[in-house]
């Protein structure tokens, strides 16, 4: 469709051009040729447009029509869906703790108020058997237990005991949405499935082994973990805040905390808009940001076997420092006062400073930075 | 007498059965030491703990007696001072913690003299490293080193005994993605390796070995923890999950 526009500017320059051409001893046959020329050019490339979305179209109509397809035959195999809804509301102790253990399925909990945990759960399975997955519903068990002011949420299998999941055939489910009051204590386990926990100011600890932990606005977070998903943190508080990842990323922003701990294997670590007296970030493949305040006699160690390693202090940066590497890059862009057998750098400095530890000052010392990379790269960066 | 239950009473238990079943103290009473056999004839998990501690236990005494020298003192107190609390990491908490708490024992008993610089659990319980640490001490010498990095290696080899024979236990996601980042941890061991052949007195390549060993134990406790957790409920009394 594009080439409509060209199309008519063809013919309007035939309609100018042809009286002037005229004049200048061109031949109206040749104007009109050449016009016309242009005009089956114009066509073609319009054909060729239209030909080309089209055939994206059928494209994205047959892999829309493949896709529904696969769906259908996977539907088939695993049999319709079979739902049940399970609702229950329970007082919560003044001090209580709601713990919540799923194996297969989303929790998502939000802080609120009044003292009451409403639990609102959907129960899904699946078999190609209509009447087996009715029956695999029926043995897929919520079980909800109050004691000492505490309650207790637990996802059982009854025919295929606790902590299987989804195994000989069949698909079973439950995704839970969690009302707890505010000032609640929180316990969250998953197997596989996605935990996302809003607005709750007890002390709060998330585990899913295939999901992502997702944490906002949390005031005592204590432990989040995950095998194979991210663990994300935003707008949130701690005392002493441990968050770890095998493979997936582990990301903080906007969290004040005296001591926070994060690792992985593969993941990346990244604190952003940190506010921490001791921070620890140990990854093995991943990367390594940290970009926050410093508090004058805290102490940060970051380290990656082969990642990068960068940090950003933020406001008055003054800290002392020690950056090493075997066979990385270090570089800083404030200017150091060395200690010891370090080599000597000022501001701007970007060298390969192999198989050494560079130690100094920024301003008048106060926080120690310890930076460890085997491979990676170190980069003291000013924001 | 439940998984719980047993732990409080593993540590006397392979301490009366070193060997070939037989009892060779007193420690427990006679009705305990009962329970404890037939909790471990029956609890996969125990049963591999209690073989793994002995197998560290007996590795432990067939080793030279180490004698520390006085620096190790000054280490252990900048350790103490600067890092009050300690973090094990594994899953679910319970017997993998005096798993982890077992290993770090064994090493540190074992090679008292390099515990300041570079033996630890996971976590803020690690001492500070030699770079940043007041004392200034040197790095390890070889023979210090190598004994370290054995013990690291008969940890690994008892943990991966395990995860061998119960991996099924675990769904083949989570499988792959354990394996995937355990091979991850081995090529930074064989680059750490490497850069050491090239550079014996590397501090940071020794520091870098020592870091992937410690990330592979860890890795491999949080793997047995998840096949604990993952076991059927028939299969254990308590243990995983239901901590």
């Amino acid at each position: 469709m594009r080439a409509m526009p060209r199309l008519c500017a063809a013919l309007v320059t035939l309609a100018i051009a042809a009286p002037a051409s005229a004049q200048d001893g061109q031949s109206i046959a040749d104007i009109i040729n050449e016009a016309l020329r242009e005009v089956r050019v114009e066509f073609a490339a319009a054909a060729a447009q239209v030909n080309r979305q089209a055939g994206q179209a059928g494209r994205a109509a047959a892999q829309a029509a493949r896709e529904q397809e696969r769906r259908r035959r996977d539907e088939a195999r695993r049999g319709p869906e079979v739902t049940e809804a399970f609702s229950k509301t329970v007082r919560l102790g003044r001090d209580g703790t709601l713990t919540l253990e799923n194996v297969s399925g989303n929790i998502d909990v939000n802080g609120g108020s009044g003292s009451d945990v409403r639990i609102d759960a959907i129960k899904r399975a699946r078999h190609p058997d209509a009447d087996e997955a009715r029956a695999i519903l029926r043995d897929l068990v919520i079980n909800v237990s109050e004691r000492g002011g505490d309650v207790d949420v637990r996802t059982e299998y009854q025919r295929f005991g606790a902590r299987r999941r989804n195994r000989d055939g069949y698909s079973a489910s439950v995704d839970y949405t969690v009302s707890v009051p505010r000032d609640a204590s929180v316990m969250l386990k998953s197997i596989s499935g996605p935990v996302k926990v809003t607005n709750v100011n007890g002390e709060l600890r998330a585990e899913s082994i295939s999901g992502g932990v997702v944490i906002s606005a949390a005031r005592k977070i204590r432990t989040l973990k995950s095998i194979s998903g991210d663990v994300q943190v935003t707008d949130s508080q701690s005392d002493d805040l441990t968050a770890g990842s095998t493979s997936g990323n582990v990301i903080l922003r906007n969290v004040k905390t005296r001591i926070v701990e994060l690792q992985s294997i593969s993941g990346d670590l990244r604190l952003t808009d940190v506010d921490a007296d001791h921070a620890e970030m140990r990854t093995v493949s991943g990367n390594v940001e940290y970009t926050g305040r410093l508090s004058r006699n805290g102490r940060y160690e970051f380290q990656s076997h082969s990642g990068n390693v960068r940090f950003i202090p933020v406001s008055s940066p003054n800290f002392s420092i020690e950056a090493t590497t075997f066979s990385g890059d270090v570089r800083s862009d404030f200017p150091l006062t060395l200690q010891g057998d370090s080599q000597s750098f000022g501001r701007g400095f970007a060298g390969r400073r192999q198989n050494r530890s560079v130690r100094g000052t920024v301003g008048s010392g106060g926080a120690m930075i310890t930076m460890q990379s085997f491979s990676g790269n170190i980069v003291i960066a000013k924001q | 007498m439940t998984c719980q239950e047993y732990d409080a009473y593993i540590d006397d238990y392979v301490d009366e059965v070193p060997s070939k079943g037989i009892p060779s103290k007193g420690i427990l009473s006679d009705a305990l030491r009962a329970q404890c056999e037939a909790h471990v004839s029956t609890c996969t998990h125990c049963r591999a703990l209690t073989t793994d501690l002995r197998t560290i236990r007996m590795a432990t005494r067939s080793l030279e007696p180490q004698v520390p020298s006085p620096q190790v003192w000054y280490r252990i107190a900048a350790a103490i001072e600067a890092e009050p609390h300690g973090i094990v990491s594994a899953w679910f908490g319970g017997w993998q913690q005096a798993l982890a708490g077992a290993v770090a024992v064994v090493l540190i008993v074992s090679s008292l003299s390099w515990v300041g610089g570079h033996l630890a659990p996971a976590g803020r319980n690690r001492p500070a490293s030699p770079i940043s640490d007041a004392s200034g001490a040197p790095p390890m010498d070889a023979a210090e080193f190598t004994l370290v990095e054995q013990q690291y290696t008969t940890a690994i080899a008892g943990l991966e005994d395990i995860t061998k024979k119960e991996r099924a236990t675990l769904d083949a996601d989570t499988a792959q993605v354990l394996q995937a980042n355990l091979t991850v941890i081995d090529s930074a061991i064989g680059e750490s390796r490497a850069a050491l052949n090239q550079e014996p007195e590397s501090t940071v390549a020794q520091e870098s070995l020592v870091e992937a060993l410690r990330n592979k134990v860890v890795l491999l406790q949080d793997t047995v923890a998840l096949i604990n957790a993952m076991q059927p409920a028939d299969a254990d009394t308590n243990t995983g999950l239901n901590q």
